[in-house]
């Protein structure tokens, strides 16, 4: 399976994850914290499911490296028969094969499809938005009231909105709403409203923009196009875009007496009123988003309590373990990143062909062995001990030394410096100790591989010390 | 063709144009206080903005303040305003116009002769 893909799948899943830690933790949570702390939570899950970082050992991590064990297996058996050209159908056990190269090449492309449809989406997100802008401007007038203009500049200094906002009326949509990222628009279906259902009005969608819900909404969108293939991204958008109205709300209940708030729920409950019926959920906020919402939000009105302090620390708290349970969930990413590295390294160094695994069968050389590689490379500057035979390098004695072209590894455990050799450069380097990590990681993970294809061979120092 | 201004837009262009053609927004806002207008900050940018993507205003930077300069000449913009009164309302019959005038004593003797000179004097 391609990196990519196993990237957006462990994100999915991480995210999926803690959608339900969070969900599963709302009913403690509804009434106590105050909403706008239950809208901005789901940002957690959303950055976890957008952006891929992570520590060493996460529990995803681990999930994904077992189940990649198994498939290194599986992909690894079909290559040998790919390299011999077999005639397709000619004979089962090569047709089975072929059908294994295809599914192994099917595998590896699964990702275009993936970013193709997620492209696709997103494309189609954007230009719908843009009609359904177009469409509103199409149909709009100025607001040319110079009372209602100064409220709304009243209003907006109160809420704390400093560019001027344009003011427009389109008897056509549904509801009063808020466009624009940079340079905001209120758009109201009719302005023949009392002053103080005005007010309301534009107080909340003033709100909305003061907090950048319309950048929250699209990044939530972002979010439900990559992860298309998951029907929880989906319903985290739902969640999501119910809290928002919540928050805002409660940001604007928290300033009003008890008979403004029963105004403020008057004007939502007026507001459902159908003026027209093109309304787009895109990247719109609106007054009030559906009938069956309203219910929670009037209640959510008349429930409004200001919050302890006390419940104010348990709020940071919650954060906090949320957010380091999200990066604890982790995603498969860091340690697979290293394969693909050091991988690539070996191929340059070393020429490992191209399916990313060492040739057919390496071996720990003999005593014998050791002689070839001294005739081989003491033109380069390798020297052979007398004393015990072992090789050293610029006066340091060689731990590791392994050609996989040849498939033999030179290993001196009380050696301190490595080598390989460099064919481009037609020299022997010294290698970092990096390099040596990485590739005993590699050889290591071959080790397993030889050891259930069951080709290993001993190498005869090691069958020499079992008869001892 | 001109756009439509609202009756606000207009005091704000009779400002610009009774001070040269050009106002800087300070100067706006306080001729607006003089005539007792209170209008917000917001109210009045949001309007200049409205104008200026009518293409009756343009705007040009002096050092960090804003020049609004006038794209349309008072003359031009009476020109267009009447022609569309007179289409929408008179169906361009001058005449009824006149008559109207005449009839609700809103021209008067004096203004009957200052326009009989006028006109002579342009068709000469």
């Amino acid at each position: 399976m391609n990196e990519t893909l196993k990237i957006i799948l462990s994100l999915s899943l991480s995210g999926t994850l803690l959608f339900f830690i969070i969900l599963a933790l709302k009913p403690l949570y509804k009434n106590k914290l105050s909403r706008s702390w239950q809208y901005y939570v789901w940002l957690i899950v959303i950055v976890r499911m957008l952006l891929p970082f992570t520590p060493e050992t996460t529990l995803v991590g681990s999930t994904f490296a077992y189940f990649e064990n198994i498939n290194v297996e599986i992909t690894q058996s079909v290559p040998p028969v790919q390299n011999e050209q077999s005639d397709l159908g000619s004979d089962d056990a090569t047709s089975l094969f072929s059908m294994g190269a295809v599914f192994s090449k099917v595998h590896e492309n699964l990702w275009i499809l993936w970013a193709a449809i997620a492209f696709a989406l997103l494309v189609r997100k954007i230009t719908m938005y843009q009609s359904f802008v177009r469409f509103v401007k199409a149909g709009w007038s100025e607001v040319a009231d110079i009372q209602i203009l100064n409220m709304l500049a009243d209003i907006g200094e109160t809420v704390g909105v400093k560019r001027p906002v344009e003011l427009f009326i389109n008897p056509l949509i549904s509801s009063p709403m808020l466009l624009g990222f940079f340079r905001p628009y209120i758009i109201l279906p009719s302005i023949e409203l009392e002053s103080t259902e005005l007010a309301y009005i534009m107080r909340h969608e003033l709100t909305h923009y003061k907090h950048l819900d319309m950048f929250y909404k699209w990044l939530v969108q972002v979010n439900v196009c990559l992860h298309w293939f998951n029907p929880f991204a989906y319903l985290l958008a739902k969640e999501i875009n119910k809290c928002c109205e919540l928050s805002c709300d409660e940001a604007i209940i928290r300033t009003l007496d008890q008979d403004e708030k029963k105004a403020y729920g008057d004007t939502l409950l007026n507001s459902l009123k159908a003026f027209g019926n093109y309304n787009d959920k895109l990247a719109t906020v609106t007054l009030t988003e559906s009938a069956e919402q309203l219910k929670e939000r009037l209640d959510a009105i008349i429930k409004f309590q200001k919050k302890s302090k006390a419940v104010i620390i348990a709020t940071l708290v919650l954060t906090t373990m949320l957010c380091i349970g999200a990066t604890a969930v982790g995603a498969y990413v860091t340690s697979s990143q290293i394969d693909e590295e050091s991988k690539t390294k070996l191929q340059e160094i070393d020429g490992l062909n191209s399916y990313g695994y060492v040739g057919a069968g390496y071996m720990n050389v003999d005593r014998d062995g050791v002689e070839d590689i001294y005739n081989k490379y003491k033109k380069y500057g390798m020297v052979r001990s007398d004393k015990d035979g072992s090789l050293s390098y610029e006066g340091q004695r060689v731990r590791e030394f392994v050609n996989l072209d040849e498939g033999w590894r030179y290993f001196d455990d009380i050696g301190t410096i490595d080598l390989h050799f460099n064919k481009d450069e037609n020299k022997l380097e010294v290698a970092s100790q990096q390099e040596y990590d990485e590739r005993s990681l590699i050889l290591a993970e071959y080790d397993n591989y030889c050891i259930s294809q069951d080709m290993t061979e001993e190498s005869p120092v090691e069958e020499e010390l079992k008869e001892e | 063709m001109q756009q439509q201004i609202s009756d606000s837009e207009l005091e704000l262009m009779k400002i610009i144009w009774g001070n040269g053609g050009t106002a800087l927004y300070a100067f706006i806002m306080s001729e607006l206080d003089k005539s007792g207008n209170e209008w917000k900050k917001n109210t009045v940018l949001t309007l200049l903005s409205r104008l200026i993507d009518k293409g009756f205003l343009s705007i040009t930077k002096i050092g960090r303040r804003n020049e609004y300069v006038a794209m349309v000449s008072e003359k031009d913009y009476l020109a267009t305003r009447t022609k569309n009164f007179l289409e929408k309302v008179y169906e361009g019959d001058v005449t009824q116009l006149i008559s109207t005038l005449v009839h609700q004593d809103i021209l008067s003797a004096d203004d009957f002769d200052s326009l009989k000179k006028f006109w002579r004097e342009k068709h000469e």
